[in-house]
């Protein structure tokens, strides 16, 4: 489903993030990223968004090479992802039930089923009597599960997961570890970010170890 | 279709919350746009008017074809039918010695002298009204008719016609450049404010970017924005005019009354009334697209 082919990265603060970079990720496969800050977990989960461009290299989807295709392909393939970030961000003025079904208007899916789909995506984050409630008025913890709700609301065939639940209740982890499990079964790719020490939603998954690249030394670039 | 119609009722309820979020903004904005819009109407609109006046009130330049004393029927009849067949020749009309005298004879300064002569010395003249009295175009029928035969002399208000049309070119250009100014103050100010309200509208554009909206949907409610401005202006505009009218109408029938002349300011009709409307709507899309251009999809 997704490949990285010897992909570079750098940043002026990370020169060598990283350095001829292949990873192959098969339809259906959970991966776990694990690493500390700074390793570039949030950066790997961007460029499969089609969100950041590679330095180098090439990054193809389902056998398109992502930053190839124009913005508005590539927007439309983004479209079949659910995007879970650490930074929340929704129509704060609106309703959920209008936040969840805003990809699916994205999308051009009819109003009705828009509606029926958030309905049952706030639903199953456990949102569903809340619906009419606006965005500004939720906790942290629920705007998170909101978003969780906006991710698999468009039936996404790849789930981006930047870490986000610690200091989730366990009781809501679980119900997030049932809910990723059930679209994991059913055939949904996911790749989950998270922070060594931190429980993994799926320890028994195959996990890549990423690491601080070693600082650059002063003329390398030469 | 129903989706579609369901992203324009969206945008379109977008735009009309950019601009209820901040309503004095907005206001003073669109009051703005009206004068600048009001303001550039009526200089096409005076102008036009102003035009019309000038060529009924003030006296049409002419080209005037003396006939010698010799010229006979024939020679008369075939200039009537090669004016006559003159694309360059709006209107023309024979004036006989007969009818000359007794024009100049009706001038109290002249009737004494014409009459202890003997005979009338007044020629026949035909008098030429053109269909365009530009300059060049008295200087060509000059030079045509200058050859033929029975023409004595030709007296030419070319002059006139130059100093008619410089002042109308001089006009035109100030009255031109202060319209198309005030329409491009327009088009700056609505530009300015879509992209102020891109700029507000950071986050909303990451968001849309994140979940893969197209670029069009991202510009549709900034267009639309763009056209309530427009449209908004022009209103006021239209508003403004018909005020105007209605202040200047009296005045200027006062004016004409001293000068024994017409000066009408008939109210622009319907459909120019629809053709700002749409125009200002168009010029109001086309410069919020411009003022947004920076928050399209990546």
């Amino acid at each position: 489903m997704i490949e990285f082919k010897e992909v570079f990265k750098r940043y002026p603060a990370h020169p060598n993030l990283f350095e001829n970079f292949s990873l192959t990720l098969g339809a259906g496969e959970w991966l776990n990223l694990v690493g500390p800050p700074g390793s570039g977990k949030s950066t790997l989960l961007r460029m499969m968004a089609g969100l950041e461009k590679p330095g180098s290299g090439t990054l193809t989807f389902n056998g398109q090479d992502l930053y190839r295709l124009r913005a508005p392909a590539r927007g439309r393939l983004r479209q079949r992802m659910g995007l879970i970030f650490p930074d929340p961000a929704f129509l704060e003025g609106h309703s959920l039930l209008d936040n969840v079904s805003l990809p699916l208007e994205i999308q051009g899916l009819p109003r009705k089923e828009q509606l029926a789909r958030a309905q049952n995506a706030l639903q199953r984050v456990g949102l569903g009597n809340q619906s009419s409630l606006l965005a500004r008025q939720l906790s942290q913890n629920a705007r998170q599960r909101l978003m969780v709700a906006r991710a698999i609301s468009g039936y996404p065939v790849l789930l981006l997961i930047d870490d986000f639940y610690h200091g989730w209740p366990q009781e809501q982890r679980q119900l997030l570890e049932n809910l990723l499990g059930s679209f994991h079964q059913g055939g949904v790719t996911v790749v989950i970010a998270s922070l060594p020490g931190g429980n993994l939603l799926s320890p028994k998954a195959r996990t890549l170890t990423l690491s601080v690249p070693a600082p650059h030394r002063i003329g390398d670039d030469t | 279709m129903r989706i579609w119609l369901h992203h324009h009722a969206r945008a379109f309820r977008q735009a009309g919350s950019f601009i209820l979020a901040q309503p004095l903004r907005h206001t003073i904005s669109i009051l703005l746009l009206g004068m600048l819009v009001a303001l550039a109407l009526s200089t096409g609109f005076f102008w036009q008017r102003i035009n019309h006046w000038v060529q009924h009130t003030l006296p049409e330049p002419t080209l005037t074809l003396f006939m010698t004393d010799q010229a006979n029927e024939a020679q008369m009849h075939a200039l009537w039918d090669s004016l006559a067949a003159n694309p360059q020749i709006r209107t023309f009309e024979y004036i006989s010695p007969a009818q000359a005298l007794a024009s100049l004879s009706n001038s109290p300064d002249l009737a004494p002298a014409l009459k202890v002569l003997d005979r009338n010395p007044l020629p026949g003249a035909f008098v030429l009204h053109l269909r365009d009295p530009n300059p060049s175009r008295f200087d060509q029928l000059e030079q045509e008719f200058s050859h033929r035969e029975g023409i004595a002399q030709i007296r030419s208000d070319r002059l006139w016609a130059e100093r008619l049309e410089t002042v109308s070119t001089l006009a035109e250009s100030i009255l031109g450049f202060c319209a198309l100014l005030f329409a491009f103050l327009s088009f700056l100010l609505i530009a300015y404010q879509a992209h102020q309200q891109a700029l507000r509208r950071q986050g909303m554009h990451s968001l849309l970017n994140l979940l893969g909206a197209s670029s069009a949907y991202q510009r549709r409610p900034f267009a639309y924005y763009g056209a309530l401005l427009g449209a908004g202006a022009g209103l006021l505009a239209w508003a403004a005019l018909f005020w105007a009218l209605a202040l200047i109408t009296p005045l200027t029938h006062a004016l004409g009354a001293l000068f024994q002349i017409t000066l009408d300011l008939p109210p622009p009709d319907i459909r120019d009334g629809g053709m700002l409307l749409l125009f200002s709507a168009l010029g109001g899309i086309f410069a919020a697209l411009l003022g947004q251009g920076n928050s399209r999809a990546n």
